[in-house]
C-alpha cells in the first residue's frame, strides 16, 4: 500500500482510511454528508496525491498528445487543459484524463492511479515514433484540490495571479503549478509541486479553516455531476463512445490512435442519468428494467445529500427521452428512477 | 451487552434482547441514509441478515446476534436515520426481539473480548 506524504498528517485529524488503487487514502475525516456539504456551501480540500503528472517535453511534444488523444490537443491555446481519452487499438478506453499544455515543447498528463502503469507503457510505446521525453513525477511530487464557491476568495488571498484565470487553464509558478480544474462542479482550483511545497500548502490551507475532504465526498460530488470515473462508467472494453463523457471524442480529427477501431466499432450502450424518487439508492451492478424488460446496468449510484434524493448512472441498451420512468431492481424489489437530464445538482446562480 | 464478530451488540432484559450496531461499526459504514428493518412479528435465527443499512457508500447488512421473534422497531430511524451514527448504541437502536434461547448469549463476545477484537 502507498501512502502520500500527507500521510500523518492524515492520521493526526482522525481520518477514516481506504484503500484505493494500490493507495492507503482518507474516505472521510469527520463524514462524508459534511465534506460534502463543505465543498457545496464553502472550501475544502481533497489529497489527490495519488493521480501524479507525467511530463511530456520535446520538439513533437503536442503532436504526440494529439495522436494519443480522441480531443484534439494542437490549436489548443497555450496554457488551456484538455479533457480527453486515451484509446486502445480496439477503441476501449485506456483512461480518460487531462492535458495541461505549457508550451509547444512542453505539457502535462493527469492520468487515473488505477491505469498509471497502464498509460504510461502505451505512451512510451507510441514515443517511439516522436521526438519526445516522457517523465513520471508522482513519486516526487503531490497534489491538493482546493474546491467550493469559498476558495476564490482564499485564492485571492494566497495566489491573486490564479483568480484572472479562465475555467479549465493553468500558471506555473516558482514552486507550484495551479490549475482551474476540479472533480465537483464548483469553482476550484488544483495545486501541483514537491512533497514540501504541497505539505506546507496544506497546512497553510487548514490554517485558514479549508474542511479536509476524503474519497467518500469526492465520490458522492462528482456523481452530482454525472462526471465519470473509470472502473465504472467506461473501461478498457467499452467503446469510447458510448458514455456519458464520448463528447471527448472527435472522430472528425485527422487521426489518433484506436480512430479507425472505434469509428468501425458497432454501438450497442446509451449513457443515461436517473433520479429516483424515494431514498433507496442504487448501487453499481443494480439491473434496470423498462416495462418489465432488462435494458441495462446501474454504473454508479449514490444518495445525494444535495438533492437529497438517490442518483444513478447507468448504460442501457436503447436511447430513452428525459422522462422516462425506468426501474433499477434493488434487492428484488422494483423502484421507480426517471431518466434526467445532468448535471443532477444544478446551481442556483452562476457565480 | 454482548457483542458479535459482525460489530452487532445485543442488550437483554426479562428474556428481550434490543439488537443495534456498535460505535465502530457505525464509523467504517460512514453516514447512514436509509434503514430497512425487519417486520414486527419475523421470527430471526441467529447469523440471519435482519436489517439492511444504506450509507452513502454502499449497502450494509446487519445479521440477528440471537434467534427470536421481532416485537418492536425504531420506527424514529424512518425520519432520522442518522441516529444509528450518532447514538449507535443508545438510541440508535435497530429492533428488539424475544429471545428464544438465552444460552446464544454464551456464545457471544463480551465488552472487554469486543475491544480487543477491534483494537
Amino acid at each position: 500500500m502507498m501512502r502520500t506524504a500527507l500521510f500523518e498528517k492524515q492520521q493526526a485529524l482522525n481520518a477514516q482510511m481506504t484503500k484505493f488503487a494500490g493507495w492507503e487514502l482518507p474516505l472521510y475525516y469527520k463524514g462524508i454528508t459534511h465534506e460534502h456539504d463543505a465543498v457545496r456551501q464553502n472550501v475544502g480540500v481533497f489529497d489527490v496525491s495519488h493521480m501524479g503528472r507525467i511530463l511530456v517535453s520535446g520538439k513533437d511534444a503536442l503532436p504526440f498528445l494529439d495522436f494519443l488523444s480522441t480531443n484534439t490537443i494542437v490549436g489548443k491555446s497555450l496554457g488551456s487543459v484538455v479533457y480527453t481519452f486515451f484509446c486502445n487499438d480496439t477503441g476501449g478506453v485506456i483512461d480518460d484524463l487531462l492535458v495541461y499544455i505549457v508550451d509547444t515543447e512542453q505539457a502535462f498528463v493527469v492520468v487515473n492511479a488505477i491505469n498509471r502503469e497502464v498509460s504510461l507503457a502505451h505512451m512510451q510505446q507510441v514515443a517511439r515514433n516522436f521526438q519526445v521525453q516522457i517523465e513520471d513525477t508522482y513519486a516526487d511530487e503531490s497534489i491538493l484540490s482546493l474546491q467550493g464557491p469559498s476558495s476564490v476568495a482564499l485564492v485571492q488571498k494566497l495566489f491573486p495571479e490564479a483568480t484572472t484565470l479562465h475555467p479549465m487553464h493553468h500558471i506555473e509558478k516558482a514552486t507550484l503549478t495551479i490549475s482551474t480544474t476540479g472533480y465537483t462542479g464548483e469553482r476550484g482550483f488544483e495545486f501541483f509541486g514537491s512533497h514540501a511545497a504541497i505539505t506546507l500548502l496544506w497546512d497553510q490551507l487548514l490554517n485558514e479553516s479549508v474542511e479536509p475532504c476524503g474519497l467518500g465526498a469526492r465520490d458522492l460530488l462528482r456523481i452530482e455531476m454525472g462526471y465519470p470515473l473509470y472502473g465504472h462508467e467506461f473501461d478498457m472494453n467499452s467503446s469510447a463512445l458510448e458514455n456519458l463523457a464520448a463528447w471527448t471524442v472527435k472522430l472528425e480529427k485527422h487521426d489518433f490512435f484506436g480512430k479507425k477501431a472505434l469509428a468501425e466499432r458497432k454501438s450497442c450502450w446509451h449513457p443515461v442519468a436517473l433520479l429516483g424518487s424515494g431514498r433507496v439508492p442504487a448501487r453499481e451492478g443494480y439491473s434496470i428494467f423498462k416495462e418489465g424488460k432488462k435494458i441495462g446496468r446501474v454504473t454508479s449510484g449514490a444518495f445525494s445529500p444535495s438533492l437529497q434524493k438517490p442518483l444513478a448512472l447507468a448504460l442501457i441498451e436503447e436511447v430513452v427521452p428525459h422522462g422516462t420512468i425506468l426501474e433499477i431492481e434493488i434487492r428484488n424489489v422494483p423502484h421507480s428512477y426517471q431518466a434526467v437530464s445532468l448535471p443532477f445538482y444544478k446551481k442556483l446562480s452562476n457565480n | 451487552m454482548n457483542y458479535t464478530e459482525t460489530h452487532e451488540w445485543v442488550a437483554v432484559k426479562d428474556q428481550v434482547g434490543t439488537v443495534g450496531i456498535t460505535m465502530y461499526a457505525q464509523r467504517e459504514l460512514g453516514d447512514i441514509v436509509y434503514v430497512e428493518l425487519p417486520q414486527v412479528g419475523k421470527v430471526l435465527k441467529a447469523g440471519e441478515e435482519a436489517v439492511v443499512l444504506e450509507s452513502t457508500k454502499a449497502a450494509a447488512d446487519v445479521y440477528s446476534p440471537v434467534s427470536g421473534t421481532v416485537i418492536e422497531i425504531n420506527t424514529q430511524l424512518k425520519s432520522d436515520s442518522g441516529l444509528i451514527n450518532s447514538a449507535p448504541e443508545t438510541e440508535g437502536w435497530l429492533f428488539k426481539l424475544r429471545l428464544e434461547d438465552a444460552n446464544e448469549l454464551k456464545k457471544m463476545m463480551d465488552e472487554q473480548q469486543y475491544s480487543e477484537m477491534i483494537s
